[in-house]
């Protein structure tokens, strides 16, 4: 087996895509052709730099790609739910009006879930891809929990922003024939930025650095943020008191008391549920 | 020069010598060797993942060229790369003057 056929193996394992592969090889060839007793290292370790150094620098940007496509839907939620033509009119309490159908409240509910869930796994994402920017070489584990943080937001993003249309129809005296037709178009455009994200995000899953290391967990996240002995858990309760008291004001602000406690209770339990849940799987919580 | 010392360098080193002219990954690796008069001792693999980094974030760029019938990839600097070359001349000068009163 020649240099060329064993780095090819290597490269192939570490799950450098074969465009690339083929442009490594074409260029080492080239290399080994001009020096034949050139010295480029065991196969397995070049091609472990390059898993490290292209799968760090993907882990990263992928994750502050869904980000501006996360603003963006967040944006057009901001829009569509808080501009003045809509305030309040797709509240709980309009839900229960006969002209509602009885699945108004489930989609409203999975909407609120969905979005506070992107949220905060887009947040996340992103905090932790800023920590991490100044590394040229970054763990596996912490490329992992990049990738799983981007994937839920993106996820839980597309859920919501899908939903948005969904209520549009729960509602069809609400918000005004404009803002029915803002909703499909919006959503449309939404969607797309999500989506336009996908394909760098199952390549961030295939290609990850190979280097050891832990990924830490929310402690490390918001280091500095929050006194060194808060615990994950203690950090997601507090947010979670947080959310309560100023969706719950909000509510009060907007004349609508009960419907503002009752998503202040409904977002703080997503959080709570989103941290028991996936606090694992997002790198929140320390691996049992 | 031993290869660890240069881990931290070789963005700014390998910048500098394409932004002198275009050249392909042997020729980068043949120009940082002449250049410090053969005192930078890279292991030659290392060059190939920088390479393909710095084009990833748009330092350089490269494209396919044809030289006694082989197909090379020939590296070229950005405008982004040129202010990023700038910017690590400033953090090494800022470096080595901190160190040097150090040592003096």
């Amino acid at each position: 087996m020649t240099y060329l056929d064993t780095l090819r193996a290597e490269l192939t394992a570490a799950a450098i895509p074969a465009r690339r592969r083929a442009r490594i090889l074409a260029e080492v060839s080239e290399h080994l052709h001009e020096n034949p007793r050139a010295e480029l290292g065991a196969p397995r370790d070049l091609a472990r730099q390059f898993a490290d150094e292209l799968g760090t620098r993907l882990a990263r940007t992928v994750a502050l790609r869904a980000f501006a496509a996360l603003s963006l839907a967040g944006l057009v939620l901001a829009v569509m739910f808080l501009g003045d033509g809509a305030r309040g009119q797709f509240s709980f309490a309009a839900a229960n009006r006969a002209s509602t159908p009885s699945w108004a409240v489930p989609v409203l509910l999975i909407v609120m879930f969905s979005a506070q869930v992107s949220l905060a796994s887009g947040s996340l994402a992103l905090l932790r891809a800023l920590r991490l920017r100044d590394l040229r070489v970054i763990s596996q584990a912490e490329a992992t929990v990049l990738a799983r943080r981007t994937g839920v937001a993106l996820l839980a993003g597309a859920v919501t922003m899908t939903g948005v249309p969904v209520v549009a129809l729960a509602f069809p005296h609400a918000g005004g024939s404009l803002w029915h037709t803002l909703a499909w178009i919006l959503t449309a455009v939404a969607l797309t930025a999500l989506v336009s994200v996908l394909p760098g995000l199952v390549r961030s899953f295939r290609l990850r650095p190979l280097e050891r290391g832990e990924a830490g967990d929310l402690s490390d996240d918001l280091a500095g943020l929050m006194p060194p002995s808060w615990t994950p858990l203690r950090v997601a309760l507090l947010l979670c008191g947080v959310i309560v008291v100023v969706v719950a004001l909000a509510g009060l602000r907007a004349g609508d008391p009960y419907d503002g406690l009752a998503r202040g209770l409904s977002d703080a339990a997503a959080c709570m549920a989103g941290f028991i849940v996936l606090g694992r799987y997002l790198g929140m919580r320390a691996p049992g | 020069m031993k290869a660890e010392e240069l881990k931290g360098h070789l963005d700014g080193l390998i910048l500098s010598v394409v932004a002198r002219e275009s050249l392909h990954g042997y020729a980068v690796i043949e120009a940082l060797k002449a250049r410090s008069g053969g005192d930078l001792a890279l292991p030659e693999g290392t060059v190939y993942p920088a390479l393909h980094r710095l084009e990833a974030e748009g330092l350089l760029k490269s494209e396919w060229s044809t030289a006694s019938g082989r197909r090379r990839r020939v590296y070229s600097i950005t405008r982004r790369g040129e202010k990023e070359l700038g910017a690590s001349r400033e953090r090494w000068r800022a470096f080595s003057t901190t160190i040097e009163a150090v040592l003096a």
